[in-house]
């Protein structure tokens, strides 16, 4: 998040897209629900009607694969309307003549058409957005241009076009002069607990800690001296999906999984099945017997994140100490002191002879310090500064107060970057033959492969099955009835469900959360239409058919 | 002229059977084929003596009551002939007099937010404009809206819904908000037990309800009024759906009002039968959609009001009011009533008097006058003993205070309030005990539950006095009551809480030996209290 | 800036701050019931009545904004007797059984009544609402307790945007409800339990806490929540290595008090008897390392469709587990280089171990193939 949680309550106007907010970070759809009660518009964005609806001013419900349209246009609208911040563009912006080339054609009523928001709706959008306009009471920042935020999730990144939209959101933040200050900027919602720090200390397989490329020879050699060495590897490694096809065409032969349940999370799981039974060798590093471990030549037992200690850093960059609640049970140990074990064994067989700090930890906090020497983001977190507020990256120094808002001032990369981006419909199209698109992702009641959330006693009264959520109409039309079996099939694969039938998602669209491991969601996804850049797949959009199964049969 | 018979067809008269009154003069005409106009009115405010019938012929007017169905043909003889020289009861004509001034009852009443109300057809715009109407919206409308707010704080009219909130002042803080849009309410959540005020207001001349509004909403800058009407008066909502349309088509409502420039639309809401949504803050959120509970003020309405917007509340009085001052003068507004508050106060006068129904007297009259003159004293011809104004929030005025003039001020010395205009007369059969503990059963299931004074507080109050009327009443319990009395009266949050303790506080001030006789003596001395736990106090 | 005078306190605040605000941010304390930080006044409990220098009568402080030269007193005579009363008339629908109740010692109202003295009410005790609501596994409601403050249903409203609850009811016979009083689970509820949180009584309580332990015997461990990226802090409280419940805490950075139904329910899988507790190898591998002696192999099956059991693996001890794994991790390094080990890190571990994670693939393995489920 360019800006911190807290800020969203004051915003005038927040739009929303690609994100189930309330069900997914509910709460943060608390700070959008303040926002909205004390008069901030909310425009909402996204194919699914899901809960925020309700409290949206203006819901604007796109076709699926089409919301690049309904973004352009509103840039269209913008900049026909004279809304842009012109002075903003001056100064800190530039390729912004590009961009305006690429929105021209891009007029409301040719977006209309394609995304089935009606082009008065778009056009209104645009100018709340533009302008920060509130529903009503009066904005916090007393300026003639209200403060506009962006939030999105998955319903973006998720998609073959992921980068094109999230460089199209931050386009038209810039356009606006919406970012740099409280209550705007661009706002990605992340899904775990710690994936925005997985990545900040190097879990990619293109960067070294804090997003240092591992092909930048200096940045690579600086981190190798810190860790005694001359060098490391320069060339990136693959991302997950890539690993699946290594693993499956043989060319990779081992694979440490830890805290993952790639097959649950993984698109297209029969090959991924396929492909993790096909190495050599697999050791899983978890907190229960899942689906991955069940292929696993060994098992390591980890403590889960209320038994131990460390730190984490949520979705607004904040890095925060966890505290031991309870004991690991049995000989359920702490990830880290884990792998420290795993790399001692492994110089130990190498012969190989460093201090005995290299891998060996008294605690988390010297773990952090040691990040600290590596991560420029990082350099100024210590355990001890985390103990009020955590710490928001980039933290320079160790006095350095942490930096909730990007941007302010300058950007990053000095001016920001605007790009012309380029409209494209999903990498699967609906068909005769697969006639629907199916939508995977979260439920309120559940995480990610249910793992945890369906060994919990009331999140899984709740929610106890899958279900799969149609519309009224294609129910209607298929013979499904609300709360009977469905089967959908893709190219890839089919799952059994139960029918939700209702209007939350529009017509020739069915949602399927993916966290059943009787129904799995990925059975039916694909991971051919990875975004180029970001390598994310599609899970958001493929081609399905839905079949209702004869009594007594399926 | 041509010869006019109105009936009044208001609630009250139809609850006397003006309808089938109505069809028997129809009829009667019909029959006889005798050149009239039969036309329905509101209520003439003689309620006592319902259903009317008032026949006009060349300036003479005879007014009758009650007619019923029967009676219509002995009546009408009068006028047209026939009926062989039958007998019509003189009790029956209540006035002969073109301005009913021979008529007691009315005669010694100054009628101005009810001038039309019996006279006219609620029903007919043009009967409206015929006696004025909308005349002083545009001479509003050609001055600038401060003058129109001048005017009005000149008149010294003073909120008829009980508070007594100088009206023009309350315009003129809502109109200094720089929010917009602003609105305005019109509360007619009439909901005191025996309160027909406004009932009877918009039933007999809807549009002069309008006009005070229309000309507020110009006054204000409101560009949308709601008119809170409570659901258990559906001829009230009827007259004033008809009165919106008819305005509408006369261009008084909609765009650019005469030309003026005023955008103002009317929105009739029809509240669900809760007292406190008679209190400001609850009729909002009742009209925002929300559970009808009063918040806390400040922020006052005027302030931020409906969804947050500036709002000023009036009472149906206080913009029936408006007209006449703009079209006779504040000056002349302001001398009819005292120093301090100008104008007319409309009664619902009720109990043991004589003569009941709606009156309305300048500002400044003594109770003495409603009582007796007006009301012809009590009907079972014993002395009256107290007078409750102000309905479950007011007080109690005993027979010795009658000289008290109709003012604020003077009313809340003696413990009372003005009130929005109930009036219940007792007469010396009553009990005092049992009369504050009827009070209490109401407000205390009327009371909201948001807070603790009220809710519970209330609750604990008619538990005493139910003790007491039981004769299981002791002296704590009379010093815990008054106690209580003190905690609900400061503590609760709106006013339905804190006037509450009204009833029982006066009754205790004035007729402390009835309380003292309950719990000494386990006696009743108006012999209404059965003295005995479990048994039900009153015959009513 | 506003200056005030709070009993005498010359004390500075924002404008647009209420008297109640001023006075608790300055280290006065005013009783109260309804009121609460986040939430709008809702000036139903009447406990923070104050006195205002020129005015006759007192008024709640929640819905007092504060004046320039305001003065304002907060205790006084008056003000005591008016807060007894009003307590009084709180205990008079209250039950007092403190002695057993789960809310004792963190009660609002209880504290109240300890701090002016009110042992039992003077007036005739009757309650007015004697529901009692177990309907879900999460959370109980207990009419009896309730004293209709509001907190629950302006959570409900202002912060979740849930609207499952609403206040029922006129006056006494009122009480806090889903609509036609339905079970929780048919109403808009979504489990949050900021109900449960805002609850300043024990109205709502946290099913699993019922009956497990007096308040002051609970440990209280302040943490990151573990699932989504919002990162809640939350207080937990155990008693003998056991969660009873979790709750928010007013001084979370991100979150305040408020969590959601995963943070505030969902911690007890962590209890899970299905726990990993010893390192597994599995059977075709312990057989061929020598450990076991019958040969295994692993079903073809999909494990979608015929699930392969933990009676799969052996237990083994942590050496023999770590041993086998830097034993075949480097095997793997030494017959096929470094790139034919992959290693997918966890985007639900802390950064210590994301961090070691990937200082073991590049150092310890010498690649760069590391990945997690950022994307997914």
């Amino acid at each position: 998040m360019t800006n911190s949680i807290r800020e969203i309550r004051q915003a005038d106007c927040i739009l929303i897209t690609g994100s189930n907010t309330a069900e997914s970070h509910p709460v943060i759809s608390y700070e959008v629900i303040r926002a909205v009660k004390s008069g901030a518009n909310l425009i909402l964005i996204d194919p699914r009607r899901v809960p925020l609806a309700r409290h949206a001013t203006h819901y604007l419900q796109a076709q699926p694969g089409t919301d690049i349209y309904v973004f352009l246009a509103m840039a269209h609208l913008i900049l026909r309307e004279g809304l842009a911040d012109t002075e903003f563009l001056a100064q800190r912006v530039e390729g912004f003549e590009d961009f305006r080339a690429c929105v021209a054609e891009h007029t409301p009523e040719a977006a209309a058409l394609i995304s089935g928001v009606p082009a008065e709706q778009i056009e209104t959008a645009a100018r709340l957005y533009a302008g920060g306009e509130r529903a009503f009471g009066t904005s916090a920042f007393g300026e003639g241009r209200g403060h506009s935020t962006i939030l999105y999730a998955m319903g973006i990144t998720q998609r073959s076009i992921g980068t094109q939209l999230v460089q199209m959101l931050a386009n038209l933040a810039m356009l606006t002069g919406q970012v740099g200050k409280p209550s705007t900027g661009v706002n990605p919602l992340r899904g775990q607990s710690n994936v925005q720090g997985a990545c900040d200390v190097g879990g990619l397989p293109e960067y070294l800690p804090g997003y240092q490329r591992v092909e930048d020879d200096v940045k690579r050699r600086q981190v190798a001296q810190a860790w005694g060495l001359d060098d490391l590897p320069s060339r990136a490694g693959l991302t997950v999906v890539e690993m699946m096809h290594a693993a499956a065409e043989g060319k990779l032969k081992a694979m440490y999984v830890m805290g993952e349940n790639p097959l649950m999370s993984d698109p297209d799981l029969q090959h991924v099945e396929k492909a993790l039974r096909n190495l050599d060798f697999l050791v899983v590093q978890d907190i229960f017997f899942n689906e991955t471990a069940q292929l696993a030549h060994v098992i390591l037992p980890a403590a889960a994140s209320l038994e131990k200690d460390g730190t984490m850093t949520n979705t607004e960059r904040r890095v925060q100490l966890l505290r031991p609640v309870v004991r690991a049970p049995g000989e359920a140990r702490p990830d880290w002191s884990i792998l420290a074990e795993v790399g001692t064994r492994i110089d130990r067989r190498r012969a190989l002879e460093r201090e005995v700090e290299f891998w060996e930890f008294a605690s988390t906090a010297d773990v952090m310090d040691e990040i600290a020497t590596v991560t420029p983001i990082y350099r100024g977190v210590r355990h001890h500064r985390l103990r009020q507020a955590g710490l928001t990256w980039p933290v320079p120094d160790a006095r350095h107060p942490g930096t909730p808002t990007l941007h302010v001032g300058t950007f990053s990369r000095g001016k920001g970057q605007m790009l012309p981006v380029t409209a494209q419909m999903p990498a699967e199209q609906p068909d005769a033959e697969y006639p629907l698109i199916l939508s995977t992702g979260r439920t309120l009641y559940h995480y990610h492969s249910g793992t945890m959330t369906r060994r919990s006693e009331g999140l899984a009264w709740r929610e106890p099955r899958s279900y799969a959520e149609i519309n009224e109409a294609d129910a209607a039309r298929l013979g499904a009835r609300d709360g009977g079996p469905i089967v959908i099939v893709s190219r890839r694969g089919q799952v059994r469900t139960q029918a939700r039938v209702g209007k939350r998602v529009p017509a020739g669209t069915v949602f399927l959360s993916f966290h059943w491991r009787e129904a799995p969601a990925n059975l039916l996804t694909h991971d051919f239409g990875l975004d180029p850049k970001a390598k994310i797949p599609e899970y958001k959009i493929c081609a399905v058919r839905v079949e209702v199964p004869k009594r007594g049969r399926g | 002229m041509s010869t006019v018979i109105r009936i009044g067809t208001s609630t009250c008269g139809q609850a006397a059977g003006a309808e089938s009154v109505v069809s028997a003069v129809n009829a009667y005409v019909d029959r006889r084929q005798v050149p009239v106009t039969v036309q329905r009115t509101g209520c003439l405010g003689a309620c006592h003596n319902e259903p009317l019938v008032e026949v006009t012929d060349n300036d003479v007017a005879v007014l009758y009551g009650p007619v019923s169905p029967e009676r219509v043909s002995l009546v009408l003889d009068r006028h047209f002939g026939g009926g062989g020289g039958r007998w019509v009861d003189p009790s029956w004509i209540l006035s002969r007099r073109p301005d009913h001034d021979d008529f007691p009852f009315l005669a010694r009443q100054t009628k101005v937010t009810t001038r039309l109300c019996g006279v006219i057809d609620p029903m007919s715009l043009d009967d409206y404009l015929a006696n004025g109407g909308y005349m002083a919206l545009r001479d509003a409308l050609r001055m600038p809206p401060e003058k129109v707010i001048a005017a009005v704080k000149d008149s010294r009219l003073r909120g008829r819904g009980g508070a007594g909130f100088s009206t023009g002042t309350k315009w003129e803080i809502t109109r200094r908000q720089p929010a917009s849009p602003k609105f305005l309410i019109c509360n007619a959540d009439e909901g005191d037990p025996g309160a027909f005020m406004n009932r009877t207001m918009i039933e007999g001349d809807p549009h002069r309800v309008l006009e005070g509004m229309l000309i507020a909403a110009w006054a204000i800058g409101a560009s949308k009024g709601y008119l809170y009407v409570r659901a258990e008066y559906p001829l009230a909502v009827k007259a004033l759906r008809n009165a919106i349309r008819q305005a509408a088509e006369y261009g008084v409502t909609g765009k650019n009002i005469l030309g003026s420039g005023l955008d103002f639309e009317f929105v009739i809401k029809e509240g669900a039968g809760a007292f406190v949504c008679g209190e400001e803050t609850a009729l909002m959120h009742s009209i925002e959609g929300q559970r009808g509970t009063p918040s806390m003020r400040p922020p006052y309405p005027s302030v931020a009001g409906l969804w947050g917007y500036p709002t000023n509340i009036n009472n149906v009085e206080s913009f029936a009011s408006i007209p006449s001052i703009l079209l006779h003068g504040p000056a002349w507004f302001a001398a009819l009533g005292t120093e301090q508050s100008g104008g007319t106060k409309a009664f619902a006068l009720t109990g043991a008097v004589r003569a009941s129904g709606l009156v309305e007297v300048p500002l400044g009259t003594p109770l003495r006058t409603l009582v007796e003159e007006i009301g012809g004293g009590c009907k079972s011809d014993r002395p009256v003993k107290a007078v409750q104004l102000g309905g479950p929030s007011g007080g109690c005025v005993p027979a010795e205070l009658l000289d008290t003039r109709i003012d604020y001020e003077d009313l809340r010395r003696t413990g009372a309030i003005m009130g929005s205009g109930g009036m219940v007369v007792v007469d010396d059969t009553t009990c005092m005990v049992d009369f504050a503990r009827y009070f209490l059963t109401f407000t205390q299931d009327e009371s909201c539950g948001k807070c603790v004074p009220c809710r519970v507080g209330t609750r604990k109050m008619l538990g005493i006095l139910t003790k007491i009327c039981h004769g299981q009443g002791t002296h704590q319990d009379l010093e815990r009551l008054t106690r209580l009395c003190e905690t609900v009266r400061t503590g609760s949050l709106c006013g339905l809480g804190t006037t509450a303790p009204n009833p029982v506080l006066t009754t205790m001030r004035y007729f402390e030996r009835e309380y003292v006789a309950h719990v000494d003596a386990g006696l009743c001395p108006a012999g209404i209290c059965s003295m005995r736990p479990g048994t039900s106090t009153r015959a009513a | 800036m506003i200056s005030l005078t709070l009993d005498g306190r010359a004390i500075q605040v924002q404008p647009g701050t209420n008297v109640l605000q001023a006075a608790l941010s300055n280290g006065i304390h005013i009783p109260h019931l309804c009121h609460h930080p986040d939430l709008r006044p809702s000036g139903g409990c009447r406990l923070c009545m104050v006195e205002i220098g020129g005015r006759p009568n007192p008024a709640a402080a929640c819905g007092l904004l504060a004046e320039e030269g305001m003065a304002v007193t907060t205790q006084s005579e008056r003000l005591t007797e008016m807060r007894r009363e009003i307590i009084d008339l709180f205990v008079s629908d209250h039950p007092l059984r403190c002695v057993t109740c789960d809310k004792n010692g963190v009660c609002a109202l209880q504290r109240y009544a300890y701090d002016y003295g009110i042992s039992e009410t003077s007036f005739d005790f009757e309650l007015s609402r004697t529901l009692y609501q177990d309907d879900n596994p999460m959370f109980v409601r207990d009419h009896q307790y309730c004293i209709l403050c509001g907190r629950c249903t302006r959570v409900c409203d202002e912060i979740v945007g849930a609207n499952a609850i609403e206040i029922s009811g006129r006056g006494f016979v009122s009480h806090v409800a889903t609509p036609f009083d339905w079970a929780m689970s048919d109403s808009t509820c979504v489990f949050c339990g900021n109900c449960v949180q805002v609850c300043p009584v024990a109205a709502l309580m946290p099913r699993g806490r019922i009956g497990m332990g007096r308040e002051w015997e609970l440990e209280h461990v302040r943490t990151i929540c573990g699932y989504c990226g919002v990162g809640c802090g939350i207080d937990y409280a155990a008693k003998d290595g056991k969660i009873l419940y979790a709750q928010g805490f007013p001084e979370a950075v991100v979150n305040g008090e408020f969590l959601c139904v995963k943070g505030r329910f969902g911690w007890d899988f962590v209890g899970n008897p299905e726990r990993l507790t010893r390192p597994l190898v599995r059977r075709d591998l312990a057989h061929r390392l020598g450990l076991i002696d019958d040969p295994f192999s692993l079903p073809e099956e999909s494990v979608f469709t015929s699930r392969i059991g933990v009676e799969n693996f052996v237990p083994v001890d942590w050496e023999t587990a770590v041993d086998i794994v830097a034993g075949q991790l480097l095997g793997t390094v030494e017959a096929h280089g470094p790139d034919a080990v992959a290693g997918l890190t966890s985007a639900r571990c802390t950064n210590e171990d994301n961090y070691l994670f990937q200082k073991l693939m590049r150092v310890g393995i010498g690649t760069n193939n590391i990945d997690h489920c950022a994307r997914l």
